[in-house]
C-alpha cells in the first residue's frame, strides 16, 4: 500500500490547475462558490474545453477518444475541479451512455453517436423511471412495438434531469410482456426532436427546474437505434447503472463543501466568538470529516481493485448510499451555521423581483435552497433503500 | 393529574379545522400565494372574528383569557395547514410586548390588535442572537438638539406591513420602547421571500427622528430581558406548537402515500424495512406531543424550569423532528421533492423553524446553563 503522489502526478495536478485557470472565469467561479448554478452554455462551453483538452472522456479508452486516466489522475482532476467550483460535466452522454455504446454498440451507432457525445453537440438524458416503475424499475410500462423498420414507442418517462436541454434521450422500453419482467425490457435511443415527445417540467421544492416529465406518443425510432439484442435492455441498464453510482458518490464536491463549510463557521460569530471555535459546533463538523475520510478511501480501495482489471460491482452501491447521505449531512450543517438567512430564497431562484438584494453574507445565498434540493440524492440512481437491496442480495449472499 | 385535552380545546380544534378545511386547503393557500403577493394578509379579518388575534390576552382588552393550552391548540391547527398570516409575530409577540410592558394606551393598542383594526409589530430578529441585536444594532444619535435612531436589521418577521411598529433601542442603562407609525420618513424596507413563503425583511434606520411623544417607556435593560424572555420563551413554544401540527400531518401523507404507491407488486408499506419507519416516526410524533405538554404546563413556573422546557422542545424539533421530516420525504421518493405536492411545503416549514428562535445548540447550552446539578 502506499498514497505517495508521483512526480508525474504533481505535474498533473499543476495541469489540472492551469487549465482552469485559463478555461474558467473568477468571477463565474465566485459565483458558483457562492451558491449561484452554471447556465446550458456555460456547461457546454467547460465540456468542449477539456474535450479539447482530451481530458473530457475520463471513462473511455484512448482508442475511441478518451484519456485512460489513472484511477490517481482521475482523483486529483476531481479534486481541483472540485475545490474550484467548475461546472459539472454532465453524466449522462459521456459518462453514462457513452461506455455503453463502446461495449455494446454497433460500429454505425459508435460513429454516429460518439463523436458528438464528445464535442458536447448532443445533450443527453435519462429515460427509465416511469410513473408507476420508480424503485421496481423491472415493471416499466412503456412499449415499443416493432413496425418494420422501426418501433412505434407509447409511455411516459418522469424525473428526467434536464430533458428540458436534451437532443436525444437513452430509453428503456419494453418490448416483450409475455416473459420475466428484467427479460422483455430493450435499450433504444430517442431523438427528442422526433414528432410525439413532450417535455413537461417537475419543478421542485427549491423552486427550480432539473427534472421533467417526458410523454412518448406514437413516437417513431428507427431499429437501428437498438442498443445490444431486443430484449436484452437489463443487461445494459445493469452495466451503465454501475458507472452512475461510481459517478454520484460525489466525494470531491463533498470535500470542497467541508472547505466552505469551514470558511463559512469562521466568518459567523456567536457568543461573540466565531462559531467554530464553538465546541458543539466542532463536534460536528469532525463527525462530518470523519465520515468524509472513510468514505474517501473506501472510493480509494475499490478504485485500486478497479486498476488491477475488475470491473466496478456492488461496491458501487455502497459508495452511492454514503456519498448522498454525506451530500445531505453537509447541507444540514451549513444551514445550521449560517442561520436565518439560508432560509431567503436566491438570487437565482427567485421568481418574483423581491430577492433583489442579497441582505446577507454572499456566502449564505442559496443555503436554504440547496438543503432542499439535496434531498433528491437518496432517491434519485436508484434509491438508498434499493441500493441496500443490492448490497444485501450481491454481497452479503442474502 | 389530567394530562388530556381539556372540552374548549376540543372546540378551538373543531372550530379552527372548520375554518382552514374551506379556506386553507393546499389548493386555496396556493392562489394567496400566487394572488395575495406581496401580502399574506388574506384572512387576518377572519383570525380576529373567530377570536384568535384575542385567544391569549386578558378579558379587559379584549381578549380570551392567557389558558396556555387553548393558544397551543389552536398553533397545532395553524402548523397543519400551513397558514401564511404571520400571527406569531403580528399578535402574539407585539401583543405580549404591549401587555408586559404596559404604558399609557397599551390597551387601546392592544385592542386594536385583537380586534384586527390596526396592523402592530415588534421589530425583533427572531434568532439565537436577539439579545444581541437588540443591544447593539440601533443606536441614537444626538443631532442640533434632535434624536435620530440609526442601524440596520436583517431578518425580522413581521414588518412587511404595518400600521405601527415598536422598536427598543438601547439608552445608557434603558431600554427604550419607540412606538413609529408606518408614515415616518427615514427608514428603508427591503422585504425578502423565504424557502417556506413567509417575508422576511430588512430594515435600514438613516435618518429617523424622534420625537418625545413616541417614546412609550423607558425600562433597565436587566428588567426588560427577564420579561422580554418570557415572551421570547412563549412564541418558541408557540412555534413548536404549530411544528407539532406540521410533523402530525407529515406523518398522515406519509402514511397514506405507503399505503398507496405500490412497487414490486404490493403497497410499500407492507415491506418491513418501511413499517418500521413509520412507527419509528409514530413514536417521534407522540413523544413530542408529551413533551409539548409538558412545556406548556411548566410555561409559568420559575424560569429555569420554563426555559430548560422549552428548550428541550426546541432540541426535539431540531433533532428527531427534523430527522422525521427527511425521512417522510425519502418515503415519497421523486414525489416528495416535487412542489406540487403538499409534503414538501411542510418540510421546508420544519426547516425554517428549525432555524429560528434559536439553533439547537443554543437550545443546548441553554438548557445546560439551567441545569442546577
Amino acid at each position: 500500500m502506499d498514497l505517495n503522489f508521483s512526480d508525474e502526478d504533481a505535474k498533473f495536478r499543476n495541469k489540472v490547475k492551469a487549465f482552469i485557470k485559463d478555461n474558467l472565469s473568477s468571477q463565474l467561479q465566485k459565483k458558483a462558490m457562492n451558491g449561484g448554478s452554471y447556465s446550458k452554455d456555460e456547461i457546454i462551453k467547460w465540456q468542449q474545453a477539456l474535450y479539447k483538452n482530451n481530458w473530457f472522456a475520463y471513462n473511455w479508452p484512448k482508442a475511441y477518444g478518451g484519456c485512460e486516466w489513472t484511477p490517481m489522475q482521475r482523483y486529483i482532476f476531481d479534486q481541483e475541479t472540485a475545490f474550484a467550483y467548475t461546472p459539472q460535466i454532465i453524466p449522462f452522454g459521456v459518462t453514462m451512455v457513452g461506455p455503453v455504446i463502446i461495449e455494446f454498440g454497433t460500429d454505425l451507432q459508435k460513429q454516429k453517436f460518439l463523436p458528438k457525445i464528445l464535442s458536447s453537440e448532443h445533450w443527453w438524458c435519462q429515460g427509465y423511471s416511469e410513473p408507476e416503475a420508480g424503485s421496481d424499475l423491472a415493471t416499466l410500462k412503456t412499449k415499443a412495438i416493432s413496425d418494420g423498420n422501426h418501433y412505434l414507442v407509447n409511455g411516459t418517462k418522469t424525473w428526467t434531469t434536464l430533458a428540458q436541454h436534451a437532443d436525444w434521450m437513452f430509453c428503456l422500453v419494453r418490448t416483450d410482456n409475455s416473459s420475466k419482467p428484467q427479460e422483455g425490457i430493450s435499450f433504444i435511443l430517442i431523438d427528442m426532436k422526433s414528432k410525439g415527445i413532450t417535455v413537461d417540467p417537475i419543478i421542485t421544492l427549491d423552486e427550480s427546474h432539473e427534472i421533467n416529465t417526458v410523454y412518448l406518443e406514437d413516437v417513431v425510432v428507427p431499429k437501428e437505434n437498438l442498443i445490444y439484442q431486443e430484449n436484452k435492455g437489463w443487461t445494459v441498464a445493469k452495466y451503465l447503472l454501475s458507472h452512475e453510482r461510481t459517478s454520484i458518490a460525489q466525494v470531491a464536491r463533498s470535500k470542497s463543501a467541508i472547505k466552505k463549510l469551514k470558511n463559512i463557521a469562521s466568518h459567523q460569530i456567536y457568543n461573540n466568538k466565531p462559531l467554530i471555535n464553538n465546541a458543539r459546533f466542532r463536534d460536528k463538523l469532525t463527525k462530518l470529516e470523519m465520515n468524509l475520510y472513510s468514505l474517501e478511501y473506501t472510493e480509494l480501495r475499490i478504485l485500486s481493485e478497479e486498476v488491477k482489471g475488475s470491473a466496478p460491482g456492488p461496491e458501487a452501491s455502497f459508495l452511492k448510499i454514503r456519498g448522498s447521505e454525506l451530500q445531505q449531512e453537509i447541507s444540514e450543517l451549513t444551514l445550521e451555521a449560517v442561520g436565518a438567512f439560508g432560509l431567503l430564497k436566491s438570487n437565482n431562484y427567485s421568481q418574483d423581483k423581491s430577492n433583489k438584494y442579497f441582505p446577507g453574507p454572499e456566502y449564505a445565498n442559496n443555503i436554504g435552497n440547496e438543503y432542499l434540493n439535496l434531498r433528491k440524492t437518496t432517491i434519485y440512481g436508484g434509491s438508498n433503500e434499493i441500493q441496500k437491496n443490492i448490497l444485501s442480495k450481491m454481497v452479503l449472499g442474502l | 393529574m389530567n394530562l388530556s385535552i381539556s372540552e374548549e380545546q376540543i372546540l378551538i380544534r373543531e372550530s379552527a379545522k372548520k375554518f382552514l378545511e374551506l379556506n386553507y386547503s393546499f389548493e386555496k393557500r396556493r392562489e394567496i400565494i400566487e394572488a395575495n403577493h406581496p401580502y399574506y394578509f388574506k384572512h387576518w379579518k377572519s383570525f380576529a372574528e373567530l377570536g384568535w388575534l384575542g385567544l391569549y390576552f386578558p378579558e379587559e382588552v379584549g381578549g380570551f383569557g392567557e389558558n396556555t393550552s387553548n393558544l397551543m391548540t389552536l398553533m397545532e391547527c395553524l402548523g397543519s395547514n400551513l397558514t401564511l398570516e404571520p400571527f406569531t409575530f403580528n399578535s402574539l409577540i407585539v401583543g405580549k410586548v404591549l401587555q408586559k410592558f404596559p404604558s399609557e394606551n397599551s390597551n387601546k393598542f392592544l385592542q386594536e390588535i385583537i380586534t384586527g383594526n390596526k396592523l402592530y409589530t415588534f421589530l425583533f430578529s427572531p434568532t439565537e442572537n436577539y439579545k444581541n441585536d437588540i443591544l447593539t444594532n440601533l443606536k441614537i444619535e444626538r443631532n442640533k438638539g434632535k434624536e435620530v435612531l440609526k442601524g440596520t436589521y436583517s431578518c425580522v418577521f413581521g414588518i412587511e406591513k404595518f400600521n405601527y411598529i415598536i422598536i427598543p433601542v438601547l439608552s445608557g442603562e434603558n431600554i427604550c420602547l419607540y412606538l413609529l407609525s408606518q408614515n415616518k420618513d427615514g427608514f428603508e424596507i427591503r422585504n425578502y421571500e423565504t424557502i417556506d413563503n413567509m417575508k422576511c425583511s430588512n430594515i435600514d434606520f438613516n435618518s429617523l427622528e424622534l420625537n418625545k411623544e413616541e417614546l412609550i417607556l423607558k425600562i433597565n435593560k436587566e428588567e426588560f430581558f427577564e420579561k422580554f424572555d418570557y415572551i421570547f420563551d412563549l412564541a418558541t413554544l408557540s412555534i413548536c406548537s404549530e411544528a407539532l401540527g406540521i410533523i402530525d400531518k407529515m406523518y398522515d401523507l406519509t402514511l397514506e402515500y405507503c399505503k398507496t404507491r405500490k412497487q414490486f407488486g404490493k403497497a410499500i408499506c407492507s415491506f418491513q424495512v418501511i413499517q418500521h419507519r413509520l412507527v419509528d416516526m409514530h413514536i417521534i410524533k407522540e413523544e413530542m406531543r408529551s413533551l409539548n405538554y409538558m412545556a406548556q404546563l411548566t410555561l409559568n413556573e420559575k424560569k429555569e424550569i420554563r426555559k430548560k422546557n422549552i428548550s428541550l422542545n426546541k432540541i426535539f424539533l431540531g433533532s428527531r423532528a427534523k430527522s422525521m421530516s427527511q425521512d417522510c420525504i425519502q418515503l415519497h421518493g421523486g414525489m416528495g421533492v416535487a412542489k406540487e405536492m403538499s409534503v414538501g411545503h411542510y418540510f421546508s416549514k420544519i426547516t425554517s423553524f428549525c432555524t429560528l428562535f434559536g439553533s439547537i445548540d443554543f437550545h443546548k447550552e441553554r438548557y445546560a446553563s439551567n441545569d442546577s446539578i
